[in-house]
């Protein structure tokens, strides 16, 4: 039902700006991308420093066809717990494709408030140890690990790009993920997939904070 | 310059904040709903029931019930009304329940299943998640599976069912205590006996009479403590169908069932139906479990 309500929500929010940009849609429509961005997600690299538990970092690229942007996400991470009974670590990379659409077309800056659908993938190695005893089974000791596990799924993305300086840009993606779907494990069930989260949700929320660096290709009209 | 470029991005921040803030408060709320919890990670246990083809819910007692890969024992001197939880082995893929009744029977079920463990969390730890139960090998007359997933909120997984034979009339002595009140007798019985092999059985108050299914009248001999002896017979109607499960061999029911003697001092005898609420015009019929047919006022 969660689910259901987040989907809910992007979607009504991306017809009420639809609506809305319909009203001011002025501008000539040219399809030639004007500039390539790239960038890297400062909340994983800032996240790698603080957080124990996580070690990962994610770039990106995104071109743009008049208010449709081409996006390209390219990431790795990892997770380690540890404690009394169990030891638990997974390390991957995934990518992500999909597209932006911008909702801010007049602006002169190409500043965004953009909706966007992506496609993940991810390729990750698991290991859990633990240490544990049962009082009907007795102990449960044991050494499991998953290889080369594959994982795919789909997001909602919405968030803003807002031009700094000349070519640098800020802004933040937030992202619904759902529909995980991931290949046969035979003694565990994946716990964490990178670049998705916790692998027993249905959907899973995710948050970058991303600066970006914009080269452009062709005058801005 | 950096404090121009600052000052640019919070004047285009305060443009969208409307959207920003929105966003970012909805992502909030969202994610403390993703936080891992540790309560009831397990779906380790299935329920199984227990019925008799044919009629209702089975009552039978059972001595206790052993599980492969354990030494525990479970379930001692229960009656099987309610459905009963078994705990399934994370260790392995199949488990095998041993069910031992008070009557001498002795029941045999395995269970196979997926088991596989994930992680959790740092604090819950590890869970083991089942699913894929299936129950192809019984002892059991009949074995239905309704959920081959292990489910957290209780859900019946198996309905076992055994033969129905439904050759016992149940009778119950009350006594009038003040008034009109009547209660359970007191009455103390040394043996009771039937006039072929079947086997009487008592619960208190209650007697359980076995009926000749060769014959159309039982007598049921009463002794006591100070030697007296008193009689109560029973016939009744008898008709041998074959059962429609293919396990089962025929079944003879026992209907009519009414007192044709008896030497007790009794007021009267009545119809009772305690077993089955709907089960009036049934109540003159032998059931699986037994009911009490009869209650005779001392």
């Amino acid at each position: 039902m969660k689910y259901f309500y987040n989907i809910t929500f992007l979607l009504f929010s991306l017809a009420a700006s639809a609506q809305e940009d319909i009203d001011t849609l002025q501008v000539k429509q040219d399809f030639k991308p004007t500039g390539i961005r790239f960038g890297t997600d400062l909340l994983s690299i800032a996240r790698s420093s603080y957080d124990k538990t996580f070690k990962g970092w994610e770039v990106s690229a995104d071109v743009d066809f008049y208010r449709y942007y081409f996006v390209v996400d390219y990431g790795s991470w990892g997770r380690e717990f540890r404690s009394d009974t169990s030891n638990y670590s997974n390390n991957g990379s995934y990518f992500r494709v999909g597209a932006d659409v911008n909702f801010l077309t007049k602006d002169p800056d190409r500043n965004m408030f953009f909706f966007g659908l992506r496609y993940g993938r991810g390729t990750f190695d698991e290991n859990l140890s633990i240490v544990n005893s049962d009082p009907v089974w007795g102990p449960l000791d044991g050494d499991f690990r998953n290889e080369r596990v594959r994982a795919s799924w789909f997001e909602l993305t919405t968030g803003l790009r807002v031009k700094i300086w000349k070519m640098i840009w800020m802004g933040y993606t937030a992202r619904l993920k759902f529909a995980l779907n991931t290949s046969s494990t035979p003694d565990m069930l994946p716990f964490d997939v990178p670049g998705y989260g916790r692998a027993d949700e249905e959907s899973y929320w995710g948050f970058n904070y991303q600066i970006f660096v914009r080269i452009p290709v062709k005058k801005q009209l | 310059m950096v404090i121009a470029a600052l000052t640019y991005l919070y004047s285009r921040i305060q443009t969208m904040r409307k959207f920003a803030w929105f966003i970012f408060c909805i992502f909030i709320a969202v994610s403390c709903l993703n936080e891992p919890d540790c309560y009831q990670l397990n779906n380790d246990q299935i329920i199984v029931s227990f019925n008799v083809l044919g009629f209702s819910a089975d009552r039978d007692t059972l001595l206790d019930v052993r599980v492969s890969g354990t030494d525990s024992i479970f379930y001692t001197n229960t009656i099987v009304t309610n459905a009963l939880l078994l705990p399934l082995n994370p260790k392995a893929k199949e488990v095998t329940y041993i069910f031992r009744w008070k009557n001498g029977r002795t029941d045999t079920l395995v269970a196979y299943y997926s088991a596989k463990i994930q992680f959790v969390s740092d604090e819950c730890a590890q869970r083991y998640v089942f699913t894929d139960l299936t129950a192809p090998t019984s002892t059991f007359d009949s074995v239905r599976l309704l959920n081959g997933t292990p489910t957290y909120t209780p859900s019946i997984n198996l309905a076992v069912y055994r033969c129905a034979n439904p050759v016992v009339s149940g009778i119950k002595f009350k006594t009038i205590r003040v008034g009109t009140t009547q209660v359970d007798s007191v009455l103390v019985v040394s043996n009771v006996t039937a006039d072929f092999d079947g086997q009487v059985q008592q619960n208190g108050p209650s007697f359980y009479l076995p009926l000749n299914k060769q014959k159309g009248i039982t007598t049921f001999k009463f002794s006591f403590p100070d030697g007296s002896l008193d009689s109560l017979s029973l016939s009744y109607t008898r008709l041998t169908t074959r059962s429609l499960i293919n396990s089962c061999d025929s079944v003879t029911s026992f209907s009519q069932i009414r007192i044709a003697a008896t030497s007790f001092d009794t007021t009267s005898t009545t119809f009772t139906n305690t077993a089955r609420s709907d089960a009036v015009r049934r109540s003159t019929s032998a059931q699986d479990p037994a009911i009490i047919n009869f209650e005779i006022l001392l």
